[in-house]
């Protein structure tokens, strides 16, 4: 899942990148109102974080102007003012949520991860695609009872697949969402680790959950069933 | 007796108005009273000297030496009929009110005639030694206590009568001189009548005031209650206002011309209240901000850092953290050091430590060329005036605020250009001002009210994590306590920070002043 972080303090940009990148998330970053403003509207991004004291534009002008383009990501403005009228100025403006600078960690984790599940309107913390129930908080997957120990890598695939259930994905997509651009387009390694997970799902009973659509990408049906179960 | 509540305006004006209508009407009803006292007091001896001439008139010395004092005619009846006909003498019936009495006496004393009520009592008074013709008005009391007005007269009768007690045969021949008979007349009548009408009329006048101070409380009450609806409507509009809604000011068009002034007062007051206020808003949110950025830098370092790493990520260095949370924590207490010192400076804390220091060593020890930062070095600085003036102040506090409004002019003037510290005389030359001039084009003429102002900063954003924005704060604190003027301007796209210490620096500078050369330092 790709995040935009856009704040003027470098420790904070370094910090919270670092931090969402540990946690399985793409993470781009800006520091200033204009620059974030050209980046969100070029890019895909599922949750845009925004500081609301940017140099240049300050985060509601930058909202204002995303909402006003059309872009779909889930916005959380974040700050250090405290006052109710900000956050209603930020909520009324088009802001998906607020946080109050100093945040605690995993609550700030908890919030992107509620906003990435509304950006793919996916109300719960557990994505269930028939037998294989995919737990978004916990980065755990299981096919009935069977736990899949997957790589976090093979998570982030398997949950963005997941999430785009039905649709075809492409490979971009997944360098971009997962990988965060950290290989190259022409490595293997999108198809290593898809070969991976089929392998698990197939030891699962399993087969063909996910389909590769030549010069496309991969697609994951929304309701997958183990073979003695019925087909995939 | 309880004393009115005089915090009170409305019972202070009912109280006060109701006993000024009361003086004023005890006035004017005690004038009437004497008035009408004096005029009947006037009349009424008025009425008995007259009647006392008549009588003087009706007496005569008849032939046969009695006198004849013919009280009891027609022109006497008018006086006296009801009481000689209706009592006679020694009655014990009450005597009328109008009735009159009279005693007419010899020069020895001695009763002549006196009036039938008067059988038993002859004690008018009789002044002997009264002169001829004069009239003596006096006062008395009857056995009955009826208190009456007496008026006396002596005069004489015919000289061509026999004296008194002595009978004359014939007329006296012509030029016969016969002796005097001098008598004395006293009249007296009551003046019960008078005196109680005086009464009716005191009492009446008592009874109508104590009516019209019932009336006039009544009625002061109400217009007083009516004249206060403005005062207790500004009070109504007053008390709606709170912290909340300190942009509501109170409508003077409906007010009373009156208290109009209040008003304008008022408004003033609020619009001094609303932006102490702001100010005080924005001083805590501006702190808020300051500190919550580096708490929150601080906990998403040590929070991410607990983080497992992600597989294939590198693990970060434990050094690159530490070295950022020793970055902060520095920031956090440059912040704290600050408003201490801000704190200190603003309340007095730290009394000045005056002492003689030369402007341009000053100067020249802030922008030494050690100091230089990736800022400074795109810039030069310019040290303008005569290098021998001194000034008698804090070196520390001075250096405070020089090094700040140096820093900012470098800070925010324009790459390449220069900033000149010019150190001038007034045109009297009782003071001494250093001027920082710098080219800017980030300030305008909107920004200057906010300069000094803490927190404030051009850069909504406060992206600037080197300045937290109490720079010129503390240049106000400091100046404040040398007694040094600050003034900001704006000559076109040049910002000119101005600086005058006081005039006890004079004698100083009157000295030292044969020296004009001045110098130019460039760094």
């Amino acid at each position: 899942m790709r995040v935009l972080y856009v704040d003027d303090s470098k420790v904070l940009r370094d910090t919270v990148s670092r931090g969402l990148r540990k946690a399985g998330f793409a993470v781009d970053l800006a520091e200033d109102g204009p620059t974030a403003l050209d980046i969100a509207l070029v890019g895909e991004y599922a949750v845009v974080v925004l500081d609301v004291m940017l140099p240049g534009k300050d985060g509601f002008e930058v909202l204002r102007e995303l909402r006003e383009s059309g872009n779909q990501s889930q916005i959380m403005m974040l700050t250090a003012r405290v006052e109710i009228a900000d956050r209603v100025r930020g909520l009324e403006s088009g802001a998906d949520d607020y946080l109050v600078k100093p945040f605690a960690w995993e609550e700030f984790l908890a919030r992107i991860r509620t906003l990435v599940r509304r950006r793919y309107r996916q109300p719960k913390d557990l994505l269930e695609l028939g037998n294989l129930r995919i737990d978004l908080r916990a980065r755990r997957a299981w096919v009935g009872q069977n736990e899949l120990v997957l790589r976090p890598r093979e998570f982030g695939i398997l949950e963005y697949l997941g999430l785009r259930g039905g649709q075809v994905v492409t490979r971009t997509e997944i360098l971009e969402e997962v990988y965060d651009h950290s290989i190259d387009l022409k490595s293997n390694a999108i198809d290593a680790a898809v070969c991976n997970l089929r392998k698990l799902l197939a030891d699962e009973g399993v087969n063909d959950a996910i389909k590769t659509i030549p010069r496309r990408g991969y697609l994951m049906e929304k309701r997958i069933r183990r073979d003695q179960d019925g087909n995939a | 007796m309880a004393t009115p509540d005089t915090s009170s305006i409305r019972r202070h004006l009912q109280v006060s108005v109701t006993v000024a209508v009361a003086i004023l009407y005890a006035l004017g009803a005690l004038g009437v009273f004497f008035y009408v006292r004096i005029e009947e007091e006037r009349e009424f001896l008025e009425s008995l000297r007259q009647r006392l001439e008549l009588y003087v008139a009706e007496t005569e010395l008849e032939y046969g030496g009695e006198v004849g004092a013919n009280f009891h005619d027609r022109t006497i009846e008018r006086f006296e009929a009801i009481g000689e006909s209706l009592f006679p003498n020694g009655s014990e019936e009450r005597k009328p009110d109008g009735a009159i009495y009279y005693v007419l006496r010899d020069d020895e004393g001695n009763t002549l005639v006196r009036s039938p009520w008067l059988a038993y009592e002859s004690f008018l008074p009789f002044h002997r030694q009264q002169r001829t013709g004069e009239i003596v008005f006096g006062q008395a009391n009857l056995s009955d206590r009826r208190h009456v007005r007496t008026a006396s007269t002596s005069f004489t009768l015919s000289r061509n009568r026999p004296p008194l007690g002595k009978e004359l045969s014939s007329p006296p021949e012509s030029g016969e001189t016969l002796p005097e008979n001098q008598v004395h007349l006293v009249l007296a009548e009551s003046d019960q009548r008078m005196r109680h009408m005086l009464v009716i009329l005191g009492m009446s006048l008592l009874a109508v005031g104590v009516l019209i101070m019932a009336a006039t409380a009544v009625l002061i009450a109400l217009l007083v209650r009516r004249a206060c609806r403005p005062i207790d409507a500004l009070g109504s509009e007053c008390a709606r206002i709170h912290s909340d809604n300190l942009d509501v000011r109170l409508a003077g068009n409906r007010t009373p011309e009156e208290l109009r002034p209040l008003v304008i007062q008022f408004n003033a007051l609020l619009d001094r209240v609303e932006e102490a206020f702001k100010r005080e808003q924005r001083f805590a949110m501006n702190i808020a901000h300051e500190l919550r950025t580096p708490v929150a830098e601080l906990r998403s370092l040590a929070e991410v850092a607990l983080q497992p790493p992600a597989s294939g990520e590198p693990e970060e260095s434990p050094h690159e953290i530490y070295r950022e949370t020793a970055e902060i924590g520095r920031r956090i207490n440059r912040l704290i050091e600050t408003l201490s010192d801000l704190h200190r400076s603003e309340s007095g804390a730290a009394p000045p430590k005056l002492t003689s220091v030369r402007l341009t060593d000053l100067l020249a020890g802030i922008v030494k060329p050690s100091d230089s930062t990736s800022r400074t070095e795109q810039r030069s600085i310019r040290i303008e005036g005569d290098p021998e003036i001194l000034v008698q102040t804090d070196p520390a506090l001075a250096r405070g605020i020089l090094d700040n409004l140096i820093g900012n002019a470098l800070a925010h003037s324009v790459l390449t250009t220069e900033v000149v510290c010019r150190i001038a005389t007034s045109e009297d030359e009782s003071a001494i001002q250093v001027e920082i001039l710098n080219e800017t084009d980030q300030l305008g003429p909107e920004d200057l009210p906010h300069l000094g102002e803490p927190f404030w900063q051009k850069d909504a954003a406060r992206s600037d994590s080197d300045h937290f924005g109490l720079g010129l704060s503390c240049v106000a604190a400091y100046a404040g306590i040398l007694g040094i003027e600050v003034a900001y301007r704006l000559e076109k796209a040049t910002f000119v920070a101005s600086i005058k210490f006081p005039e006890a620096t004079r004698e100083l500078f009157a000295v030292r002043r044969g020296n004009t050369s001045g110098i130019q330092a460039e760094i």
